[in-house]
Parts: C-alpha cells; sequence; structure tokens
C-alpha cells in the first residue's frame, strides 16, 4: 500500500470481552490536508486517534503511515516512528508540577542537542495562541483554556509529520478557535496530516482548512456533509 | 511557521550520552527532593558500611604482615604441663647454634601484665639488645619505661603501675610513636632487671628464643632437629604459621563482621525497593512516552537518574569510611569495634588493597542498585503508552 499519509485498511478494534469500538473502517488521510471527523461521544473517536497515532495496536485491520504498516511494527520501531506524531489529547495529559515550557519541550528532550532553538520556536507558537512566551507560568495556575493551548504547542513544537488532535477547541472561545485554526493552516501547509476529531459546531462551520470532513460510525467513516 | 532544526532529523543517531537528557533527568530529581535526598543518604550509608567492613579487613592483614615481615623466622618456647615455662638463655641458644642453618638466636624476655586500663604487653631491652628506638628516646634504666600511645597512668600520665609476679611503678620517660604501627599500641618497654621481675623469671632465663635461619621458606624442615637439640619440650613457631593464623583470625573477624552485614543487606533491599517505588510513575511514563519518548529514551532517563544519584552518594560513602579509619583524630570506630579504651592505634593505608576495597564496596552497593535502576526503565521501556494512559490515570 504505497499510500503517503495516513491509511486505515479494515481497521478494527475491541477490548476483550466487549463488543467492537471500531470495525473494518476503511480511510486515508493525506498529507497537506486536514481532516474533521466528528461524532457523537463514546463512539471511538480517541480510540481511531490513538490506533492511527500508534498508541494502541489494532485487533484487526492495520494503519499504514507513508506506504508503511506502522500498527504492525514492533514497539521499538512504531516507538521511533511516534516521533513523527503531534497529539494533542482530549484529557490534555499535561504533567502538572511543571512549568509551561518545560510541558512544551517534553518531546524534544531526548533528542535535543540545544534547547535554545526549540525555546525560540516554543516561545512563539506560544504567543501565536496568546501565552507568555517565557512559560515561567506553573501549570496549576492557568485556565482550562490556556491549558488546552499548552497542549496545543506541545503537539506542534516538532512540527509533527502527522498531527492528531481531539477536541483541540473544547476549551476555547473564538479567538483561540480561530489561533489554533491558522496554526493547522499552516502545519498542513507545511504538508502535514493533520486530522482532528472534534464535535465542536464551529469546526464543523469552517469550510476552508478542512479539506476532508467524516462522520465516525463504528463500521465507517463516510463524509459529513 | 517559525523555522526550526528539525527534531526528527537529529534523532536517527544517538549516543548513551545526552546532556540536554541528562540535564532533564537532574530536573527530573529535583521534582522529588525528600526521596532524592533520602536515596542519596542511604546509599552513602550503605555503602560507607561496606567500605568500613573492608578497608578494616584490608588494613588489618596489611599490618599483621606487615608486622611479621619484622618477626623472627622461628620462635621456640619451653613448655610443661602448665603451660609456657622459662628456659635458660645461654643454653638454649648454645643449642640451637649447634643446628645447621639456624641464625642469630637471640632470647627474648617478654610477656603480658597487668597495667593501669587493662593487660599490656612487656619487654625487655638492655644495652646489648639491637634496637631501634625513636628519636629523641633513650634506653630506660631501671624505674623506666616507654610506653605505646595506648598506655598511661590512672593519675600521672607519666607514671605506669604494673602488676605480674611482683608490683612495679615505673616513670615513662618517651613515647613509642603511633606511627611504628598497632603492634606498639599496648606495649612497654622496660629495662630487663624491671621486665625480669614482673615476668618471675629467674637469673639467666628467658621467656623464649627467637631465631633466624638460612631459608626461611623452608624453615619447617628444621623443626625436628632443632627440638631434638634442646633439652626440654618445646613448642616451635615459624613466621609462615604465625602469619596464617593471624590471617585466619582476621577472615574469622571479618566473617563475623560479614554477619553484621545482614542488616546491611536489607538496607540495600530497602534501596532497591525504594528505587523501584521511585521509578513507577506509571501515568507520566504514558505521557512521555505518548509524545514520542521511545523505551530507549526511557531506559536512559533512568540509568542517568540513577548515575546521578548514586555515583556521588557512593563516593561520599566510600570517602565517609576512608575517615573513619584513617583521619587522624577518628577514634570511635577502632575503640567500638576493639574496645580499646585509651586512645586507638592508627590503621594505615595500603594504596593497592584500599583501592580493591573501595572498588569492591562500589560494586557491592552500585551493581543491586543500578539493576534496580535498570529493571525500572525497563519497564518503563516495555510498557504499552495507550494502556498506561487508559489505566493509569
Amino acid at each position: 500500500m504505497h499510500l503517503s499519509g495516513l491509511v486505515c485498511h479494515q481497521l478494527g478494534f475491541a477490548r476483550p470481552g466487549r463488543k467492537p469500538v471500531l470495525d473494518m473502517l476503511q480511510a486515508r488521510f493525506a498529507p497537506g490536508q486536514a481532516t474533521l471527523i466528528s461524532a457523537p461521544t463514546g463512539t471511538g473517536k480517541s480510540t481511531l486517534l490513538h490506533l492511527l497515532g500508534g498508541l494502541l495496536r489494532p485487533t484487526s485491520g492495520e494503519v499504514w503511515a507513508d506506504g508503511q504498516p506502522v500498527s504492525r511494527w514492533p514497539a521499538p520501531h512504531r516507538d521511533r516512528w511516534r516521533r513523527q506524531v503531534g497529539m494533542v489529547f482530549q484529557h490534555l495529559n499535561l504533567v502538572p508540577d511543571l512549568s509551561v515550557m518545560e510541558n512544551v519541550l517534553l518531546p524534544c528532550i531526548p533528542t535535543a542537542s540545544s534547547y535554545t532553538a526549540l525555546i525560540q520556536r516554543a516561545g512563539a507558537l506560544l504567543k501565536q495562541l496568546d501565552l507568555p512566551a517565557a512559560g515561567r507560568e506553573s501549570l496549576q495556575t492557568l485556565s482550562g483554556g490556556e491549558r488546552q493551548r499548552v497542549a496545543i504547542v506541545r503537539a506542534l513544537i516538532t512540527r509533527p509529520r502527522f498531527l492528531l488532535m481531539d477536541e483541540p477547541t473544547s476549551f476555547q472561545d473564538d479567538d483561540g478557535t480561530a489561533s489554533l485554526l491558522i496554526l493547522l493552516a499552516e502545519a498542513a501547509a507545511d504538508d502535514a496530516c493533520v486530522v482532528v476529531c472534534s464535535h465542536d459546531v464551529r469546526l464543523r462551520d469552517e469550510t476552508r482548512l478542512f479539506g476532508q470532513k467524516l462522520r465516525l460510525h463504528p463500521s465507517r467513516l463516510e463524509p459529513d456533509p | 511557521m517559525t523555522e526550526m532544526p528539525h527534531a526528527m532529523s537529529q534523532a536517527t543517531h544517538r549516543k548513551f550520552w545526552s546532556p540536554a537528557l541528562a540535564s532533564w533527568a537532574a530536573r527530573d530529581l529535583m521534582r522529588q527532593p525528600a526521596f532524592t535526598l533520602v536515596l542519596f543518604v542511604a546509599l552513602a550509608a550503605v555503602t560507607a558500611l561496606a567500605a568500613l567492613v573492608l578497608l578494616l579487613q584490608q588494613t588489618l592483614a596489611t599490618a599483621s604482615t606487615r608486622l611479621l615481615e619484622q618477626a623472627p623466622h622461628v620462635v621456640v618456647r619451653r613448655v610443661g604441663a602448665g603451660g609456657w615455662l622459662p628456659l635458660d638463655a645461654k643454653a638454649a641458644r648454645t643449642r640451637a647454634v649447634s643446628v645447621v642453618g639456624v641464625l642469630r638466636p637471640r632470647a627474648r624476655m617478654w610477656g603480658v601484665v597487668s597495667g593501669p586500663q587493662g593487660a599490656v604487653t612487656l619487654m625487655a631491652v638492655d644495652g646489648r639488645d639491637d634496637i631501634n628506638l625513636p628519636s629523641g628516646c633513650s634506653l630506660p634504666q631501671p624505674g623506666q619505661a616507654l610506653a605505646g600511645p595506648g598506655v598511661s597512668g590512672d593519675e600521672r600520665p607519666d607514671h605506669i603501675s604494673l602488676n605480674g609476679s611482683v608490683s612495679r611503678e615505673l616513670t615513662v620517660i618517651g613515647r613509642l610513636p603511633r606511627s611504628a604501627g598497632s603492634v606498639v599500641h599496648d606495649l612497654v618497654v622496660a629495662h630487663a632487671e624491671d621486665v625480669r621481675a614482673l615476668l618471675g623469671l629467674g637469673p639467666g632465663q628467658a621467656s623464649d628464643l627467637a631465631l633466624d635461619v638460612f631459608h626461611p621458606d623452608e624453615a619447617g624442615a628444621l623443626l625436628p632437629e632443632l627440638a631434638a637439640a634442646l633439652d626440654w619440650p618445646v613448642q616451635i613457631t615459624t613466621r609462615q604459621e604465625q602469619l596464617g593464623r593471624h590471617l585466619a583470625h582476621i577472615s574469622r573477624a571479618t566473617g563475623m563482621a560479614c554477619l553484621g552485614i545482614g542488616p546491611l543487606l536489607l538496607a540495600i533491599l530497602s534501596v532497591v525497593v525504594a528505587v523501584g517505588i521511585w521509578g513507577r510513575r506509571n501515568w507520566e511514563t504514558g505521557v512521555l512516552r505518548a509524545v514520542g519518548w521511545t523505551g530507549a529514551d526511557m531506559l536512559r532517563l533512568h540509568l542517568y537518574r540513577g548515575l546521578l544519584v548514586g555515583l556521588p552518594a557512593m563516593a561520599i560513602g566510600t570517602l565517609t569510611a576512608h575517615l573513619l579509619l584513617f583521619w587522624p583524630g577518628m577514634t570511635w570506630v577502632p575503640q567500638l569495634l576493639f574496645g580499646w579504651s585509651g586512645p586507638p592505634p592508627g590503621f594505615y593505608l595500603s594504596s593497592t588493597g584500599s583501592a580493591g576495597a573501595w572498588l569492591l564496596s562500589m560494586v557491592m552497593v552500585g551493581v543491586p542498585f543500578m539493576a534496580a535502576v535498570f529493571w525500572t526503565g525497563w519497564r518503563a521501556a516495555g510498557a504499552d503508552p495507550g494502556d498506561i494512559l487508559e489505566g493509569g490515570r
């Protein structure tokens, strides 16, 4: 399967003893394109993103990334591939006792040779999302929306090839949402493969950014008009 | 979007050492300052205990070996049913020298008598003895003595009262230097006349006969001939036998100390368990793995953290043990170990033996500690990030 971007091939996932969350899913998320996946709560959006990001292994089918069957790879290989993924989690998964800047730089620590360029980039991204560029604040002093923006900057800091976001605007006002859409457009323009799962109507109404809008059902992804 | 060096392109070939990851490991330790401090102190203490036992064994073995190197090749004692007996010095010398291969037979007067704070070793010298006295000391005359650093008078430090066959009060005219080794610690050197009286020796009698032989390694071969040459039943001890006996005694003592190491091993175990708990931050492991840390990165983080705490802690532990034994004026350890009431003898360092003891103590503590660190890191490396994030919160 020599398609660039992310491809779901007959993808399925079921927890032991339960009925499948996803089943026989077929989809392609092309590079340079932003995709919006919407669905009611509990239909498996987060699970799909975790499968696409290599955090979970499918129980059937495969995930292909740039022509490689990454879901079949052993854990060490998937680990290395995951460095190309930037992910915003629904529950943010920020480390509460670290500062904003430390949270943002977390993905870069194992591979960084110098922090200077990274701190500059982090500062610019934080500023773009209306957060103090120095990032010295403790996470505990931030509001829910600000924390979510920190999580977004953390996902973008490595300029990921695959950008996966789970409800990234759930705590954002209209200005915050607009800033995020600009960043997503820049990432797509940088040839990243952008997948956003959300049931936020502001995103569903956005016509310019999302080249593909899908609606998730347990066994299919169908175009969302 | 702001340009930056692409993180992924830097990550392809990496060495074990990463300054960024090491500085993060240090920062990570500072997030749990109390736990890090406890771990540091526990490791340093365990290392110090292990090093103390090993260094003590090493220094005692070295002291014994050095001491016996100065000792005569063979010592002959007259024995009877009740124990040792005085021997006729002149007759013993004459008969011993008749044995081919025997050199320099010396009749010695020495023994153990009761001193001010306990038993002391009493040794006689007179003008005929070939003895190297410390600078500034002269040969004691009758009523005078040279005393080791562990011997002093109860009321007046320069007067010691000794009790043997008779009681004598001797004036201390000089001190045997601490640097002469632990052998002089409880030694009193007095004039032959006083020693003879205190030990109950008659005129012309000696405690034993010391002699050298032409081939020290073959001293054992001369023993039957030597025993036959003397008129009385004798006990003959070679230097090799004495050395073996000393080393066996030290090994026994160290073995007992090793039994005392039981608590030490428990402490090591506690440290190991503590390390396990220390590294068990599952949810955070899941987050790090989810944002792009590989299993190898997690393992390196744990190893860095272990090394950052372990290396300085073990260095300080071995240094502490060294200071406790060898620092001048640090006296409570030997006092505790040997029950000396006076100032204890100094211990002296043998560089090769001490290096081995340090190394061994660091290995004894460092290997289980780093194994625990590795095991914790290995678990973090092998964990599935999706499962951790979903189950660990």
